[in-house]
C-alpha cells in the first residue's frame, strides 16, 4: 500500500468546464500511456510483417477477437483498484457460455441475456460478501468460487455444445456502416468510463485500494463498495462471455480458465499497478488489444501458437516484476 | 514425555488435525453404510490411491501456503513433468535417468517461482498463475501429441499392492514423512513458518527470508512432479489436462487440514487428512454417479467452509473490531479483550493477504 496520494483520486474542481474535466488526463495515468505506446509499436510491427493486414477491416477483426478479453479485464481492473484480485472470472465466463448455449435457444429468446447477467451479478455478490463481510482473503475466496462456477458450468453442459441461435450470432457479428458491433461496444465502454471515472463510486474503489482503514474512517461503507466491485467484475465478465459465444457458436465449460491469467496480464500490460488504489479502465483496452495482437503477430511470423501463451506469461511476469521493483525503490 | 510433547508441538499436531482424520473416517463410514459395495478392500484401495495423488500435490502446496502464498502452477507442473517423462522414457527407454531429470526440472520450475516471488516481489498468485500458463504452452509443444504412454514400471506403481495399500500410497507416506520432518523439525523448514508468520521479524532475526521462500516453492515443484508422474502411471498415459483437478483439490486439502491461508501455521499432518477427506468425498460422489461438476462445486464449498470453520472463534471478534471499528454502535459492544485478540489476528492477516 502506498500512502502517496494519487491526484486522480481528488474530484475535479468546480472551475473546470465539464468537457475539459471529462477529457482531463490524470497525472497518475503515465503507465496508461506506456500501455498505449506498446500497443502502437506492436500494431506497427504487425502491419510491417503482414502487409495483408493493412486494411480497415483488420480493425474490426482485431477488436472482435479482443472484445471479450477487454470486457473481462475491465472488470478485473475494478477489483484490482480496490486492492483485491478476482480469479473467479474463469468460472463466470465458462458458466455464462454454457447458460447462453442452453438458454438463448429456449422460450425466452434474447431475454435470457438479462437472466444470465443477473446470475452473474449474484455470483459476484457471493464473492463480494465472502470477501467483505466474512473478511476472507480474496484470492482464496475467488479460487474457491472459480471451482464452484466451473462445476456449475459442467452441470449445465458437461461438454462443449449447445446451440447459439443464428439470429443472435448474426446480430453480434455483422457490421453496421462498415464497423463491427464490437467496435461500437468499445466506443460505448470508453464513453461510459469517461463519465463513470468521475463518479464518487470510482473514487471509493480507489480509496479502498490505497488505504482501507482511511476509507472507512472517512465514512465510506467499505463492505458495500467492495461487494459492488465484485458484482461489476462478474457482470462485465459475463458480458464478455455473451459476446464470446457469438464467436464460438456454442458453450464450453472449460473456455474460461485461460481468461483468468489473460485478464490479469492484460490489466498489468495495459499499465495497471497490482497494488490497488490506482487503475484506469482504458488500460483494459490497450492491454486486451496487445495480448490479442500478440496472437496475430505469432501467427504472422509462422510461430507455433504456444508462443502467444508463453509470451503473455513472460510479459506479465516482466511487467509485474518491473512494477514491483520500481515501487520498492520508491519506498 | 516432554520430548514427545515438544515433537508434537513442533510438528503441529493439534486438535483440528485429529478432528480432520476423524472426519475422513466418518465420511468413509457414511459411504459404507449408504452405498452398497463401498466398504470393500478394492474400493478402499482406490480411495487411498486417489488420496495419495492429492496428498502428494498438497505436500508442496502446504509448504507454500505456510509462507503466506499459494502455488497455482501445480496443475501444469504435474502435466508437463508427466509428458516429459513419457517423452524421455520413449526416446531412451531408461527410467534411471529420466526420473532424476524430471525431478530436477520440477525443482528448477519451483526455484523460478520462488525467485520471482522472493527477489522480484511478484505476488505469488501472479507468479505461479503465469508459470502455469507458460508451462501449458511449452508442454503442448514438447509432447507434440495429445497424450504419451508412460513406461510400465510407472503404471505398475498403482496396480501392485499390499492389502489396500498400493505402491503409490507408500510413496505418499514417504513423501509425507519427509515433508513433515522438513517443515517441522529442520531449521530451514522452521524458518518457512517464521517467514509466513512475520516476514519482517524473520528478517531482523537473521533468517534468510528469500532462501526460505524459494525453498518452499522448490519443495512444491518436486512434490508436484512426484504427483504428476504417479497420476500418469495410474491412467497409463500422460496427457495435457492431467493435472487440472489438482489446482483446486490441493488447495482444498490444505485448507481442510487447518493450514492457515494467511501463512505461518498449520501442518502437513492436517493437509494429509484433508487429502483423505477430499478423496472420500470424491469416491462418494462418484458412487452416487455425480460427475466432475459436482466435485468442483464441492471443492469450492469445502475450501470456503474450512476457512470459516477454522476462524469461528475469531470471526466475531474480527468482524466487530476490524471491519467496524469506525462504527459507534459496535465500539460500545467490543470489549478490551476482544480487541487485543483481534490485533494479533490482524497482524497475521496482513502479511498473508493479496497485494
Amino acid at each position: 500500500m502506498t500512502a502517496r496520494p494519487s491526484s486522480d483520486m481528488t474530484p475535479s474542481t468546480g472551475r473546470e468546464s465539464p468537457l475539459r474535466a471529462t477529457l482531463r488526463i490524470p497525472s497518475g495515468a503515465r503507465p496508461l500511456f506506456a500501455g498505449y505506446g506498446v500497443l502502437a509499436g506492436l500494431a506497427i510491427f504487425y502491419l510491417i510483417i503482414d502487409p495483408s493486414a493493412r486494411s480497415l477491416s483488420q480493425l474490426n477483426i482485431q477488436v472482435n477477437s479482443a472484445l471479450t478479453l477487454i470486457l473481462i479485464t475491465a472488470g478485473q481492473i475494478i477489483v484490482i483498484m480496490t486492492g483485491e484480485l478476482d480469479l473467479s472470472v474463469g468460472g463466470v465466463v465458462s458458466l455464462t457460455t454454457c447458460l447462453a448455449a442452453t438458454m438463448l435457444q429456449g422460450s425466452l429468446g434474447d431475454g435470457a441475456v438479462v437472466i444470465i447477467l443477473v446470475i452473474a451479478a449474484a455470483a459476484g455478490m457471493l464473492n463480494g460478501i465472502l470477501v467483505a463481510y466474512l473478511n476472507l482473503p480474496s484470492f482464496i475466496v475467488t479460487l474457491a468460487t472459480w471451482s464452484i462456477f466451473d462445476g456449475l458450468a459442467f452441470y449445465v453442459l458437461n461438454q462443449p455444445g449447445g446451440t447459439i441461435p443464428l439470429s443472435y450470432v448474426n446480430a453480434l457479428t455483422r457490421n453496421y456502416f462498415g464497423v463491427s458491433v464490437a467496435v461500437y461496444v468499445l466506443v460505448a465502454l470508453v464513453m461510459v468510463w469517461l463519465w463513470f471515472r468521475r463518479t464518487r463510486l470510482v473514487s471509493k474503489f480507489r480509496a479502498l485500494g490505497s488505504n482501507r482503514e482511511g476509507a472507512r474512517e472517512a465514512g465510506i461503507d467499505t463492505r458495500r463498495v467492495m461487494v459492488l466491485a465484485f458484482v461489476l467484475s462478474s457482470v462485465l465478465s459475463a458480458a464478455g462471455a455473451l459476446y464470446l459465444v457469438s464467436q464460438l457458436g456454442d458453450g464450453d465449460p472449460t473456455v474460461g480458465a485461460s481468461y483468468v491469467l489473460f485478464s490479469v496480464a492484460a490489466a498489468v500490460v495495459g499499465g495497471t499497478a497490482l497494488v490497488g488504489g490506482r487503475g484506469d479502465l482504458l488500460a483494459a483496452i490497450s492491454g486486451g488489444l496487445i495480448i490479442t495482437l500478440l496472437g496475430s503477430v505469432v501467427f504472422a511470423l509462422n510461430l507455433a501458437s504456444f508462443w502467444q501463451i508463453v509470451a503473455t506469461g513472460v510479459i506479465l511476469l516482466f511487467a509485474a516484476g518491473l512494477g514491483s521493483l520500481v515501487r520498492r525503490r520508491d519506498i | 514425555m516432554t520430548k514427545l510433547r515438544s515433537l508434537r508441538r513442533r510438528t503441529k499436531w493439534h486438535g483440528e488435525v485429529v478432528a480432520a482424520y476423524l472426519v475422513a473416517l466418518v465420511l468413509f463410514l457414511i459411504g459404507s453404510v449408504a452405498i452398497h459395495g463401498f466398504a470393500t478392500v478394492t474400493n478402499l484401495r482406490t480411495i487411498l490411491t486417489l488420496a495419495s495423488f492429492i496428498g502428494i500435490a498438497a505436500a508442496g502446496q502446504t509448504a507454500v501456503v505456510i509462507t503466506g502464498g499459494v502455488d497455482l502452477s501445480i496443475p501444469w507442473i504435474m502435466s508437463s513433468s508427466a509428458l516429459l517423462l513419457g517423452v524421455l522414457a520413449h526416446s531412451n527407454g531408461s527410467l534411471a535417468w529420466a526420473i532424476p531429470v524430471v525431478l530436477a526440472c520440477g525443482a528448477g520450475i519451483g526455484a523460478v517461482n520462488g525467485i520471482g516471488v522472493a527477489y522480484f516481489g511478484i505476488s505469488p498468485i501472479i507468479m505461479t498463475l503465469a508459470m502455469n500458463t507458460i508451462l501449458s504452452g511449452i508442454a503442448t509443444e514438447i509432447s507434440t501429441s495429445l497424450s504419451v504412454n508412460v513406461p510400465s514400471q510407472i503404471s505398475n506403481l498403482s496396480s501392485e499392492h499390499v492389502g489396500p495399500f498400493t505402491v503409490d500410497v507408500f510413496i505418499w507416506i514417504v513423501v509425507g514423512i519427509v515433508v513433515l520432518v522438513y517443515l517441522g523439525l529442520t531449521v530451514p523448514g522452521r524458518s518457512i513458518y517464521s517467514v509466513g508468520a512475520n516476514m519482517k521479524v524473520s528478517r531482523f532475526s537473521g533468517i534468510r527470508v528469500q532462501t526460505s521462500l524459494v525453498s518452499a516453492y522448490v519443495v512444491s515443484g518436486i512434490t508436484a512432479v512426484c504427483a504428476g508422474v504417479i497420476v500418469a502411471g495410474y491412467g497409463g498415459q500422460a496427457f495435457g489436462g492431467l493435472g487440472d483437478p489438482y489446482l483446486f483439490s490441493s488447495v482444498a486439502a490444505v485448507a481442510i487440514g487447518g493450514v492457515s491461508i494467511y501463512g505461518g501455521s498449520g501442518s502437513y499432518a492436517g493437509a494429509a487428512a484433508g487429502a483423505l477427506i477430499v478423496a472420500c468425498l470424491g469416491a462418494i460422489l462418484a458412487a452416487m454417479s455425480l460427475g466432475a461438476g459436482t466435485l468442483d462445486v464441492v471443492y469450492g464449498v469445502v475450501i470456503i467452509a474450512a476457512m470459516l470453520l477454522i476462524r469461528i472463534p475469531s470471526i466475531k471478534v474480527r468482524l466487530r473490531s476490524k471491519r467496524q471499528s469506525a462504527s459507534v454502535k459496535v465500539t460500545e459492544v467490543g470489549d478490551a479483550d476482544a480487541d487485543a485478540d483481534a490485533e494479533v489476528e490482524v497482524s497475521t492477516a496482513t502479511n498473508g493477504g493479496t497485494q
